[in-house]
């Protein structure tokens, strides 16, 4: 099989954030996720819930296109008010058809 | 008993002192603190059984011994977040989201609160009526979604209508609210306890009985742990809207009591109701303040419902609250 580039989106964001996060991706295109509860703290005023160090990373396998799409997205509607940050770095995957929307 | 003595009867019972506890630790940097996992099971366990027991007490009350402390309750639901918000608006010159965030937090009820004025009442030798459960859950929500109303409003009012992405988020929220774990749980609890009845409990009361203390003791310790990493933001909120944090609970917390006196509950029950006015919730409102109202500023709410009002509540508020029920009923 071939390797195939692709990118990885991760969002590290206030836990209240995830659902919407998720529904905006998958709205978008994105097939998956993966989202795991870290700990940390970022420049932002703005921390929310019991725990304030407690933050999601979501991790979503996209084409660069979708990635750009879902980054730009989340960047309009949520950095001006909550506590946000999204990168996305180069992978390479198997089975690019496992990523597609059918 | 003297005012004096009630005042350190409470600030000597276990839970008061593993808060204070909590709080000491953080104070000192230790690195103390619950796994987050045991945390949130212990909120489920609490939660659950206050849920169960008023499930089956109010299997054996009857309706016209709740009409009247329920409809009371629905009352100052709908009252305190009003007041809140004018407090905050007027007194604390907050502006007008910011005001309704905090409002939201006011107008609820936290339930572990709740907890700590149960068990008060019960060490005073007055226990509070069993049905008390089923007005905390009639507290909850209205107050969330008055104090959202008005914040969403202003919001309107200030930038066009509410778009259509809007709206989805207010069903959003009344779905969170509805769904979240307290509501879940409480009123799961009461709905199986009813259904089930005494007889049908046996089995599963020393379960939820007799660890109950103890688990509220450990939860006590955690939200000690939690108000004391709050403390080094109190600089941030300033000091007006640290004198709400104990104002509110005072105003509201009288209001209770007294509706509940007026309602027919007993000394026991009017002081568990005024204290659940008093009470700021920092589990249902946070997060669907955070979703609807973004631009408020989360530290304040924070800040003034976990680092002021419930230590104020759970050191001062309670006991007052014990003795001005105690006055009315003469």
């Amino acid at each position: 099989m071939k390797l195939i580039n692709f990118k990885l989106v991760t969002i590290i964001c206030e836990p209240v954030l995830s659902s919407s996060i998720l529904t905006i991706s998958e709205d978008l295109g994105a097939t998956g996720f993966t989202v795991t509860e870290v700990r940390g703290q970022g420049n932002g005023e703005k921390s929310s819930g019991e725990i304030p160090d407690l933050k999601s990373k979501i991790e979503i396998v996209a084409e660069p296109q979708l990635a750009l799409k879902i980054m730009n997205a989340l960047a309009e509607k949520f950095f001006e008010n909550y506590s946000l940050i999204t990168y996305s770095s180069d992978i390479s995957i198997l089975r690019p058809e496992k990523f597609e929307r059918v | 008993m003297s005012a004096f003595e009630i005042l350190r009867t409470n600030l000597l019972s276990p839970i008061v002192l593993a808060f204070l506890l909590g709080v000491v630790t953080k104070l000192m940097k230790s690195e103390l603190s619950l796994p987050k996992d045991l945390y949130s099971s212990l909120s489920i366990y609490l939660l659950l059984a206050i849920g169960l027991k008023g499930g089956i007490e109010l299997s054996e009350s009857s309706f016209q011994v709740i009409a009247w402390p329920a409809f009371a309750t629905l009352v100052l639901g709908c009252v305190t977040p009003i007041s809140a918000y004018f407090i905050m608006r007027k007194l604390g010159r907050f502006g007008q989201v910011d005001a309704a965030a905090l409002a939201a937090h006011y107008g609820s009820v936290s339930a572990v609160t709740f907890i700590a004025a149960n068990q008060f009442v019960e060490h005073m030798g007055k226990t509070a009526e069993g049905f008390m459960p089923t007005l905390l859950t009639l507290l909850e929500s209205p107050g969330i979604h008055i104090a959202l109303a008005i914040g969403a409003l202003k919001r309107a009012k200030n930038n066009s209508s509410l778009s259509s992405g809007d709206k989805k988020t207010t069903w959003a929220i009344f779905h969170e609210i509805l769904t979240g774990r307290s509501m879940i749980l409480l009123v799961g609890g009461l709905v199986i306890g009813f259904l089930m009845g005494a007889k049908a409990y046996e089995p599963v009361k020393p379960f939820f009985e007799t660890g109950f203390k103890g688990a509220l003791v450990l939860f006590l310790l955690e939200m000690g742990i939690v108000a004391g990493s709050r403390l080094s933001d109190l600089k941030k909120v300033g000091l007006p809207l640290i004198s709400l944090g104990i104002l509110i609970p005072i105003l509201h917390g009288t209001l209770g009591v007294f509706l509940g006196d007026w309602s027919g509950l007993s000394v026991g029950g009017a002081t568990v109701l005024g204290t659940m006015a008093a009470s700021a919730s920092y589990i249902a409102a946070p997060p669907a303040v955070r979703m609807t109202l973004p631009e408020a500023n989360p530290t304040y709410y924070l800040t003034a419902s976990l680092a002021v009002t419930f230590p104020f509540n759970l050191v001062i508020g309670i006991p007052l609250f014990f003795k001005f029920a105690e006055w009315l009923a003469g």
